[in-house]
């Protein structure tokens, strides 16, 4: 008994003071370290969804993809662009302009005898307005199979024999078209006008390695030379009408082709103050799932860029950021072999730390067809990206 | 802030923070106290007759947390005076989150006895009656918050975030209990008190479903399955959207003070309670006794505010391919995500009568008389609020003089802590019997200083529980043949 009263006066009696906390003393540094993980966006993209059916850019039954460029009045050749040529056929023969005639009906007369006349077609420069795009694209891209079709109207009798001239530049690169001259087809009897066309292609000219360039101008000029051999007639009023489609079928093969632009950080809006400070962030991953039915594989680079220094501060590389999906014989993706790529982007603490000075941001994409552009591979409007991308960041906040 | 609102708030945070005073104290389990047929209906005091003062006879606060103190907050820096938070850069708040729980509780009590009076009947019948003001909440706020919270949402991936057991609940209510107990042999005695209840106000979560599925993918899925009913002068306004645009607290209602009479008296929240108890003397030594408490609940009428949002809501990033096929910005993809997280989560209104359940106790005691005087008990209170039970185990040594002096010195395991000791005092003057008792003695003090002030406050709060009271009492002799209570007194 008295034990038990002497533990309940002890144990009434003997509070006691453990720790003084002093609040003043308090400090007010607060440091978070959450990780978070997000998926970020996402999409699900066609050929289709990009490029919208038109007349440039034609989708076959098969939904194969070929760009088709047509240029009305490619020439336009009459009679009064003739000019006759010294080189008679028949020595002696002369010819000679019977009368001045106004144009647009001149009237020649010839001599009996063969002789030809010809009209040269005028350089023509078709400017595709794409420098500005190709000065940033670099390696090579080979279109397999592309094609011009040449429609004309000839209402001359007489045989006319074309000379095409095309020749693609970009920057200092040209490429000749190289094809032989044609003959055109000359109205039958009873006709006065016949039309048919030419196809130009990679089986008689270097078509496909004017695209591939691709060009940034293309000079187009030509020649067409008119045999006469008649005696004392009076030469036919003619002309020449000729009009171009160029046809383009997706079918190609790139070998590292890459893309560069250099923008303006976003991450720095230049008000002068820490948008993002590399205190804050320890590092941070995107990460990338992508189920890629286009037989191409990206790369991407980025780099942190100081104009002031002119120097590169940081980079981040991601190697096949987007897989390339296999392809037939035929260059087709086998769809039922694609499979989900995952790729990781790492941004280290050190291109954070970096992200607030530099002010220029260095992109850089390399494309790659299947197999590393050995092989040629063809778009359908049908291919479609399934893909994701995730942000995992992790922080560590501190707050004073 | 208007005069009757003032009065309202005065009147919760007296309620809330003042009085101290347990609703289910173990340590006044064994003594011989008037206030224990709280614990036990079947208990009678050796007075045979009591009246409690209005307010003074009994005043209590329960705070139960089962996580935190403040040393798991606040602590000493690397020089010996300095002070930092569990979010310093030099704490390892890993650390913190180790006595995080899964479940996370809090249960705060408190109670006024605004009556009560008690009396012998007959032989060996005993009746009381009380009127009690109640107000109880428990919060539990699941560990996956705080890891959310303070580590990010990486470390669930493949996982859930599980916050279903998010729960919550408050009632303030009135008590009017009468009470009978009466010895059926000469071994059993057995109590009841049924209980008319008035609820004044009271809210209550519901929550069926809460959690964010963080998948391999990075994706989240949401969902939610939440009620939330609400009984007080509230308004819940809603936008055209079905979001909560605003909450307000309808005070013109207390201008008046027939307006704060009609709130404090208004009785369209009924409740049915009941108490029922038993004490069996095995022996002349052996004792022991069974009770439940608390058996009852409240519908609640009015001013009814209910609200619930059930979905489910998948975000696995903002679609771009809008954007990229130039018919949407990527503003209005993000727009167009968020129009679709509200309108997934869109909040019914309506203003149906809910239910609400006491928590109900459930003790099991026994005691042995070792002397006249002196008693050792063991006592098992169990009790269970919503889906939780809530479970301790008490030793204790009594030492009870009648009416005169009653003491009792506890030792429970309790709230994952088994370093409770408590006491109970309660000694008579004339017809004046005065009592304070504890659960959890704080032996460790800490000091709080800054400035203005220095408080005092327990080193470990995770159980705070004080009662203290004054009764009259009359009559202190019990008729030896007839009677039988807990504690015998030569």
């Amino acid at each position: 008994m008295s034990l038990f009263i002497s533990v309940m006066m002890v144990i009434l009696g003997t509070g006691c003071i453990k720790e003084t906390y002093n609040m003043n003393k308090l400090s007010e540094d607060v440091s978070l370290s959450p990780d978070f993980a997000i998926k970020a966006v996402k999409g699900d993209i066609s050929f289709s969804d990009i490029v919208e059916q038109s007349d440039t850019v034609v989708y076959d039954n098969n939904n194969f993809v070929t760009i088709v460029i047509t240029r009305d009045s490619v020439f336009y050749l009459q009679s009064p662009d003739f000019s006759f040529l010294n080189n008679f056929i028949t020595p002696g023969k002369s010819v000679y302009k019977e009368s001045e005639v106004e144009y647009p009906n001149p009237v020649y007369y010839a001599k009996a005898g063969e002789y030809q006349i010809s009209a040269i077609m005028e350089t023509e420069t078709i400017d595709l307005d794409i420098e500005d795009a190709l000065s940033h694209i670099s390696g090579s891209v080979l279109v397999a199979d592309p094609k011009i079709r040449l429609d004309y109207s000839n209402s001359f009798t007489y045989p006319v024999e074309m000379t095409l001239v095309a020749k693609g530049r970009k920057d200092k690169d040209t490429v000749d078209l190289d094809m032989a001259p044609f003959q055109l087809s000359i109205p039958g009897a009873g006709q006065t006008d016949i039309s048919d066309y030419i196809l130009i292609d990679k089986n008689n000219s270097s078509l496909p390695e004017i695209v591939s360039l691709p060009p940034e101008e293309i000079f187009f000029s030509g020649k067409a030379v008119m045999t006469v051999n008649d005696e004392n007639v009076k030469l036919p009023d003619g002309r020449i009408y000729g009009s171009l489609e160029l046809d383009v079928p997706l079918e190609l093969r790139m070998n590292n082709l890459q893309f560069a632009d250099t923008v303006d950080s976003f991450m720095d809006d230049g008000d002068g103050e820490d948008d993002i400070s590399a205190d804050d962030i320890e590092n941070a991953s995107v990460i990338i799932t992508a189920k890629n039915e286009f037989p191409l594989e990206a790369s991407i680079e980025m780099s942190l860029f100081d104009s002031k220094t002119k120097a590169v501060k940081s980079t981040i590389k991601a190697d096949k950021v987007i897989s390339a999906a296999p392809v037939d014989s035929n260059g087709k993706t086998i769809i039922a072999s694609v499979t989900e790529s995952v790729a990781k982007i790492e941004l280290n603490k050190d291109f954070f730390k970096w992200a607030d000075t530099a002010d220029k941001i260095i992109f850089k994409f390399t494309l790659n067809t299947t197999d590393n552009g050995s092989k040629n591979v063809r778009i359908y409007s049908d291919y479609k990206i399934d893909f994701s991308a995730a942000l995992v960041l992790k922080t560590n906040i501190n707050i004073e | 802030m208007k005069g009757g609102t003032k009065y309202f708030l005065s009147l919760l945070m007296v309620i809330m923070i003042t009085n101290t005073y347990a609703q289910n104290s173990q340590v006044m389990y064994f003594m011989n106290l008037p206030q224990n047929h709280l614990a036990n209906p079947a208990f009678r005091p050796s007075n045979a007759v009591y009246v409690g003062l209005p307010v003074i006879s009994g005043i209590n606060l329960n705070v139960n947390n089962n996580f935190v103190n403040f040393s798991d907050v606040i602590m000493k820096g690397q020089s010996s005076d300095s002070l930092i938070t569990f979010l310093h850069p030099d704490y390892d708040v890993d650390k913190f989150l180790d006595k995080i729980k899964k479940k996370n509780s809090i249960e705060p009590e408190a109670s006024i006895q605004l009556l009560g009076v008690g009396f012998s009947v007959g032989n060996s019948g005993y009746v009381f009656f009380d009127i009690n003001d109640r107000i109880n909440g428990n919060l539990v706020i699941p560990g996956d918050l705080f890891k959310l919270a303070l580590k990010g949402n990486e470390q669930f991936v493949g996982d859930k975030i599980d916050l279903t057991s998010l729960r919550g609940g408050m009632k303030y209510y009135r008590e009017f209990g009468l009470g009978y107990s009466k010895d059926f042999t000469n071994r059993l005695r057995i109590g009841i008190k049924g209980k008319l209840l008035f609820g004044i106000a009271g809210a209550s979560i519901r929550n069926r479903s809460l959690g964010i599925t963080v998948n391999d993918d990075y994706s989240h899925t949401l969902d939610a399955d939440l009620a939330v009913n609400i009984s007080a002068p509230l308004e819940v306004y809603m936008d055209k959207d079905h979001n909560i645009d605003s909450v307000v607290f309808d005070d013109d209602r207390f201008d008046t003070g027939s307006g704060i009479s009609n709130f404090i008296m208004g009785s369209r929240n009924k409740g049915l309670g009941l108490d029922i108890g038993a004490t069996y003397d095995l022996s002349d030594k052996i004792k022991v006794s069974a009770a439940v408490t608390d058996l009852g609940y409240i519908r609640w009428k009015k001013d009814i505010t209910n609200l619930k949002s059930k979905n489910q809501f998948k975000f696995s990033g903002l679609d771009i391919t809008d954007v990229v096929d130039d018919t949407k910005t990527m503003e209005e993809v993000g727009d167009d995500m968020l129009d679709s997280l509200k309108n997934a989560f869109e909040v019914s209104q309506s203003g149906n009568p809910f239910t609400t359940w006491l928590p109900v106790g459930i003790a099991l005691g026994g005691s042995y008389k070792v002397t006249n005087f002196f008693s050792a008990g063991l006592l098992s209170y169990s009790r269970i609020i919503g889906r939780q039970m809530r479970e301790s185990v008490t030793l204790t040594g009594n030492l009870n003089l009648g009416s005169s002096l009653s003491t009792t010195l506890s030792y429970t395991i309790e709230n994952h802590r088994a370093d409770n000791i408590g006491a109970g005092l309660a000694f008579r003057a004339g017809i004046v019997q005065f009592y304070m008792l504890a659960d959890r003695i704080p032996f460790m003090w800490n000091k709080i200083v800054d400035d203005n002030s220095t408080i005092p406050l327990p080193a470990c709060w995770n159980t705070i529980n004080l009662r203290l009271g004054m009764n009259l009492v009359f009559g202190n002799k019990i008729r030896k043949k007839d009677d039988k209570p807990m504690i015998m007194v030569e």
